[in-house]
């Protein structure tokens, strides 16, 4: 069975189109399980079968040398290799079956020193600090917890609700002098974010929408992705974790 | 390394061996790989996604199929059956029923591109493989073609509808320059990627169906005498009861379609049950529509005056059924229709190429996949290319009728192909799904489509042998050959 504070992170590579993974995020990720998902996505007058004869060694290597990257940190990983004319489906599909906690959506990370981790009241909280706790724990980084409310009057329950991720945090083993609270009045929470996340290096967040065969990303998480330059750790709303959080 | 599949049917056979193993194998298990609802996983552990759903399915399938039966035919089919016309299309869709069962159970136990070619390669060996997969290029390069004559003819019906057809009026050959310039925006197109083609398609089939079914509704409604018409008095079968059988000849290039579903078979979501509703439920879609246009048209102007109107009469019809407004709706119907069909039956052309060079019967270098584009651009310049030159002969009815022989052949050697498959019932054959009314189903469905080649043309027929020869040929003189070699050669 899974190691409770194991957590797996999917990370899709477009294999075949140079993408790579920063060093930097590679290091991140030591601690975790590595889903590591290269694809290849075709147009759709191409048969997946077609594209898989013709590059399908060439991948394998790309493969093996971004396997070789993650396990020299130490990461546990698990390959997948796809032919797809639909990325999103594919990332989705394997997200589901691998059972992962987060998605990687890549973006370049010259440094990782400062991470911000927005929170909602409505948000899987159990999951995201597993995932948070997970990565910092054993890393020198800063973790920022932010919450964007409209008014001043809703400041103190912000700063409540940042308490309690503290409090959930330090408990599964994350030192406290790595995080930060704050609680920002803004009108528009997600530029609010978007500002905050200027000078952080990655973003975890969770996922909009709950996902059974519904879309992956959240608009948010997206818009944020493309408006920052470092990458965005996405923390999936899970079944799973829905139970767990509402036994809680 | 763990291998992510989510269950589902896991293939018991086993081996995969190095692909030059496979162009020479008979044996499919080699490359089948485990399938499940969503993905199929090859023994390397690689993984091909599952994309397109049953609403997919269906929009190939009708897409493909619509643009024929009603924007093309209706004229000419009443011009030689009268009508019972309706029955000529009706005995075209029991024909692609009695094929389209079949068919499904081969594609849910080899989901692999290239559909008819892989399965009857596997069934009867490479000699008829060799003979069917050419035969499908060259079928659906005619089919192309076919459509792209028909698209011609709804552009210039527009032209004339927009009263430009004053500038165009000097005796220019109007159809072969409009067919032969589409025919290669649409090669183009198609070489250079065509992001979200499948939404686009099946936006279009949608729209297709709902201005047909309310024109046909009105119209049947109308016919029936409902809002006061005079329907014109008309012997049901004029012309004798051969002409209704020559004239499903001639129609059934309205039914080359469902197949198509077949050769994307590996791309379709939960093949058990996706592949036989949208091969069945596709041809049952059109071949009512079919009938109903047929029954409406005749009613609206009998079938003598119907066929002075030509490909195009269906405008004529909803004209006076719905006024101007009508034939406008039409108008852009018709152009959306056969370019749906030109494009899907190229996409299909250019996966038999790409199956054929899989075992190498015709050069491995036609199925290469452009690396920028990630098209296969040989093969689908080798499609492009002979369907313009055969649209600039401009000749609806042996087009038509050359495209469904060579389709027929290839229908009637599927149904074959199954009676082969399920006698010798060899351990890699697992289909999802079984034919109901096994054997009477395939004999059935192998006789009639045999059959109906008897009754074409001879013009088409002879073409058709010809091709058919021609390919042969190729056989004998290249394939044979360079299967043997295949082995070292390939890597």
């Amino acid at each position: 069975m899974r190691d409770p504070d194991d957590i797996r992170v999917l990370v899709p590579v477009a294999v075949l189109e140079g993408q790579v993974i920063p060093d930097q995020m590679i290091r991140l990720l030591s601690q975790s399980t590595v889903v590591l998902l290269a694809y290849h996505e075709i147009p759709e007058q191409t048969a997946p079968e077609q594209a898989r004869e013709q590059f399908e060694s060439k991948a394998r290597i790309e493969l093996e040398d971004l396997v070789e990257a993650f396990e020299a940190t130490g990461a546990a990983v698990e390959t997948h290799l796809v032919f797809t004319h639909d990325a999103d489906q594919t990332i989705e599909r394997i997200a589901m079956d691998a059972d992962c906690d987060a998605v990687l959506l890549p973006n370049p990370a010259p440094t990782i020193d400062r991470i911000i981790v927005p929170v909602k009241e409505d948000i899987n909280i159990e999951t995201i600090s597993k995932v948070v706790a997970g990565i910092g724990r054993d890393q020198d980084v800063e973790i920022t917890l932010f919450h964007a409310v409209e008014n001043d009057d809703a400041v103190p329950g912000g700063e409540t609700l940042l308490d309690s991720l503290v409090g959930k945090l330090t408990t599964l083993g994350l030192d406290q002098k790595k995080l930060s609270r704050s609680v920002v009045v803004a009108q528009k929470p997600l530029q609010a974010l978007i500002d905050g996340a200027a000078d952080h290096d990655v973003v975890v967040m969770g996922e909009e929408e709950p996902t059974i065969r519904g879309r992956l990303f959240g608009e948010t998480s997206e818009r944020v992705a493309e408006q920052t330059v470092g990458p965005v750790l996405v923390v999936r709303r899970t079944l799973r974790s829905e139970e767990e959080s509402e036994s809680n | 390394m763990t291998d992510g599949s989510n269950g589902g049917p896991t293939d018991p056979v086993g081996e995969r061996t190095p692909d030059g193993d496979a162009l020479v194998s008979s044996d499919p298990s080699v490359d089948v790989g485990a399938a499940s609802d969503e993905v199929t996983v090859l023994e390397s552990g690689t993984e091909l996604e599952r994309t397109i759903g049953l609403h997919g399915g269906l929009a190939i399938g009708i897409g493909t199929m619509v643009g024929a039966g009603i924007f093309v035919f209706p004229g000419l089919a009443a011009g030689e059956a009268g009508p019972a016309a309706a029955v000529s299309f009706a005995i075209g869709a029991f024909i692609a029923l009695l094929v389209a069962l079949p068919t499904s159970e081969l594609a849910t136990a080899m989901p692999k591109s290239g559909g008819a070619y892989y399965f009857i390669s596997r069934g009867m060996g490479s000699a008829f493989g060799a003979v069917v997969g050419i035969g499908l290029w060259l079928g659906l390069v005619f089919a192309s073609a076919f459509y792209l004559v028909g698209f011609a003819q709804y552009a210039i019906a527009v032209l004339a509808e927009l009263g430009a057809s004053a500038l165009f009026a000097d005796g220019l050959p109007l159809v072969p320059i409009l067919g032969v310039s589409f025919g290669l925006v649409l090669t183009a197109l198609s070489m250079f990627g065509t992001e979200n083609a499948t939404k686009l398609q099946n936006a279009i089939v949608s729209l297709l169906l709902g201005i047909l079914l309310i024109f046909l509704v009105y119209g049947s409604l109308d016919t029936l005498g409902l809002f006061g018409r005079q329907t014109v008095p008309e012997e049901f079968i004029p012309y004798g009861t051969l002409n209704i059988f020559t004239t499903a000849a001639l129609v059934f290039t309205s039914y080359l379609g469902f197949a198509q579903v077949a050769t994307v078979a590996g791309e379709i979501t939960k093949p058990g049950r996706n592949l036989p509703l949208a091969m069945v439920g596709s041809v049952l879609v059109v071949g009512v529509l079919y009938v109903v246009t047929i029954l409406v048209s005749t009613g609206a102007f009998g079938s003598a005056r119907l066929a002075t109107f030509g490909e195009t009469a269906i405008v004529e019809v909803a004209r006076s059924y719905l006024g101007f407004p009508g034939a406008v709706a039409i108008l852009i119907a018709g152009l959306f229709a056969t370019v749906s069909s030109a494009n899907a039956s190229i996409l299909s052309s250019s996966r038999a190429l790409y199956a054929l060079s899989r075992d190498a019967l015709v050069p491995p270098e036609l199925a290469r996949i452009n690396l920028r584009y990630g098209t296969p651009h040989l093969a689908l310049a080798l499609v492009g290319g002979p369907t313009v030159v055969l649209v600039a002969t401009g000749r609806t009815e042996v087009l038509a009728e050359v495209a469904s022989f060579l389709h027929l052949i290839t229908y009637g050697l599927i149904c074959v192909a199954l009676l082969v498959i399920r006698r010798s019932d060899p351990e890699w054959y697992n289909p999802t799904f079984r034919v109901p009314g096994y054997p009477v189903v395939p004999i059935l469905g192998a006789i009639a489509s045999f059959g109906l080649v008897g009754f074409m043309e001879r013009l088409s027929q002879a073409i058709g042998v010809v091709v058919a020869l021609a390919a042969m040929a190729w056989y004998f003189i290249y394939a044979r050959d360079i299967s043997l070699k295949g082995v070292q050669t390939d890597a």
